[in-house]
């Protein structure tokens, strides 16, 4: 049916159009093969079949049980769970504070004209360019109980620490060495965008006589917004997904204080081959992540307009 | 600028420089002190003599010659065919024009936020059904091509011009000829910073390989590094180790600085 205004097209052109729009489909699929091959196999349907087996009790080498929502009723009661989730929020909280403004702040000094920047750059790379594996280990051993920091504070007149052995001072350990591996990170994304801030801007609003911590906070600040923002869900994505650090710092202790929601799916999955209680962990992850993600968008854009 | 302020600027950046660096300092210093300098109640920030004890020990104790190679093995094969399917699917998105696109894209775009936890149990056990434990397709599947790549090859080919594919399909190149002769070669700067990354993020992978791949003889090196302290019970072995590995890869990394950078950068730019 024609509608009217509009002549119907010739029907060899609509062949034609179908004809190319088919030959460009197949050589596109051919293109693509490979990545939607792994795209089902390897991504999706891992992810629904995960979502699958948290509705079931499953162990290695035995069919999954359907037993409907009972694996999260029965985690909604475990205190494990509980302290797992209190300890990541607590841990992405402090984490994703210190990363987002230390790096800005980093990054508005580097900004500046001076010498040795690429001195400086490599110093802040140098934990960029490590793995968290190598990085935990390097602060387990600075942190040790006879380590080089309790060697130093005695030697200046202070007391010892327990540091790992303490569960409070653990987990500030663990927070502040993410924060220090992460900052060259995120210091090189908001150095992008510091360059792209207008420099007429930047000098307009220094000839009307504003001082250079208003110029930043007026000025600066407001034109990289989408930028915090950006690294604000990153670093907030990262860190909930926290488990190297106190796998191989602390294991979770002491007494469960830098447990993590990764670390008790690890726990488990793989150590207690518990496969449908994992899953519904690893689903409660899954639904925090994108109500976080939602949630920082929100952030976005309010602080946007 | 006034005099102050500079000062103030340097003294913050020589601070942050000095905590940054001076763990990896300590890891050398340390790696050639014996138990007796490192425990001494003064700090020792220098070792009395350069002898290469620990090393030895280390390479003795541990076998890290075959984890240096398992990791080689997986990043490198991970890299290469991670570049090429997500260039060859980033390409496709930006510049053909097929049945299914729209579905594709939103279902790729959708995954960027779901984490690898939520598919390593499901993962874990399918690939025990196939025998794939302690192999490297193992190891390397999962993480083979990623929305991330694809998405980031899809946005850097849409800076190349579109008239480039239709010129040469006028003069009669097939549609994967103009992939791989005229587009995949003028996209080297968007290769080089995708294998940076891809090897990099495989490379710094823990969790995965040590639940898929536990053996020793299997182990990549950062599997190997988490079980270390099993096998050398002293810090200065720990820290010979902690060198050894650290050294190759911090001069690759700042050999491909700029690369890694722009793969840092690539994300937030379109926000």
């Amino acid at each position: 049916m024609a509608i009217a205004g509009q002549p119907p097209r010739p029907a060899a052109t609509r062949m034609q159009r179908l004809g190319k729009s088919i030959r460009k489909s197949r050589a596109a699929y051919l293109l693509m093969l490979p990545f939607l091959l792994h795209f089902i196999v390897v991504v999706a349907y891992p992810m629904f079949y995960s979502l699958y087996l948290s509705l079931t009790e499953a162990k290695l080498n035995s069919d999954p049980v359907f037993v409907g929502l009972d694996n999260f009723v029965d985690l909604s009661e475990d205190a494990e769970f509980k302290t797992a989730i209190g300890n990541t929020f607590y841990f992405a909280f402090f984490a994703v504070l210190g990363e987002t403004v230390l790096s800005l702040i980093v990054a508005l000094v580097m900004n500046q004209a001076l010498r040795g920047r690429i001195i400086f750059r490599t110093a802040f790379f140098l934990p960029v360019a490590t793995s968290w594996v190598i990085v935990s280990l390097m602060w387990s051993i600075l942190f040790s109980r006879n380590g080089i920091v309790n060697i130093g504070l005695e030697w200046i007149g202070l007391s010892q620490q327990p540091f790992l052995g303490d569960g409070q001072q653990a987990m500030w350990i663990i927070i502040l060495m993410s924060i220090w591996k992460n900052l060259g990170y995120y210091m090189v994304i908001y150095l992008a965008a510091l360059q792209s801030v207008p420099r007429d801007l930047i000098d307009a609003a220094s000839l009307d006589g504003a001082g250079p911590l208003r110029v930043i906070w007026n000025v600066t600040i407001p034109s990289i917004r989408p930028v915090i923002y950006f690294v604000l869900s990153i670093a907030t994505i990262g860190s909930m997904q926290l488990f190297t650090q106190p796998f191989i710092m602390t294991n979770g202790g002491p007494l469960n204080a830098t447990l993590s929601i990764v670390q008790l799916l690890y726990r488990k999955a793989f150590v207690e081959l518990s496969f449908g209680y994992g899953s519904a962990i690893a689903t409660v992850l899954l639904l925090l992540l994108i109500v976080l993600s939602l949630l920082n968008r929100r952030i976005g854009n309010l602080i946007a307009h | 600028m006034r005099i102050a302020i500079r000062i103030l600027f340097y003294l913050v950046l020589i601070m942050f420089a000095f905590l940054a660096a001076f763990p990896f300092y300590y890891m050398i210093a340390g790696s050639f002190m014996d138990s007796v300098e490192i425990y001494s109640r003064t700090p020792n920030l220098w070792p009395s003599s350069f002898e290469f004890d620990a090393y030895k020990r280390i390479f003795n104790n541990v076998p890290m010659i075959r984890y240096f190679a398992n990791s080689i093995l997986v990043s490198g094969g991970t890299t290469v065919i991670a570049v090429l399917a997500s260039s060859a699917a980033g390409y496709c998105f930006a510049h053909l024009d097929f049945i299914g696109k729209k579905f594709w894209f939103a279902l790729v775009l959708a995954t960027l936020i779901v984490p690898f936890q939520a598919r390593i149990i499901p993962l874990f056990v399918m690939f025990s059904d196939y025998n794939l434990n302690n192999t490297y397709a193992g190891i390397m599947l999962p993480g083979l091509i990623s929305a991330f790549g694809v998405f980031m090859m899809s946005q850097f080919f849409q800076s190349v011009p579109a008239e480039l594919r239709e010129a040469a399909i006028i003069d009669g190149a097939s549609e994967l000829g103009v992939f791989f002769r005229i587009f995949l070669p003028l996209a080297k700067p968007g290769v080089a910073t995708l294998s940076v990354f891809t090897f990099i993020t495989s490379w710094d992978d823990l969790l995965w390989p040590m639940i898929i791949a536990p053996s020793p003889d299997m182990r990549t090196i950062q599997v190997g590094l988490a079980f270390i302290r099993q096998t050398a019970q002293t810090p200065d072995q720990v820290m010979a180790a902690i060198v050894v590995v650290s050294i190759p890869v911090i001069i690759a990394f700042l050999l491909g600085q700029r690369y890694f950078v722009a793969g840092i950068t690539s994300g937030a730019v379109k926000e």
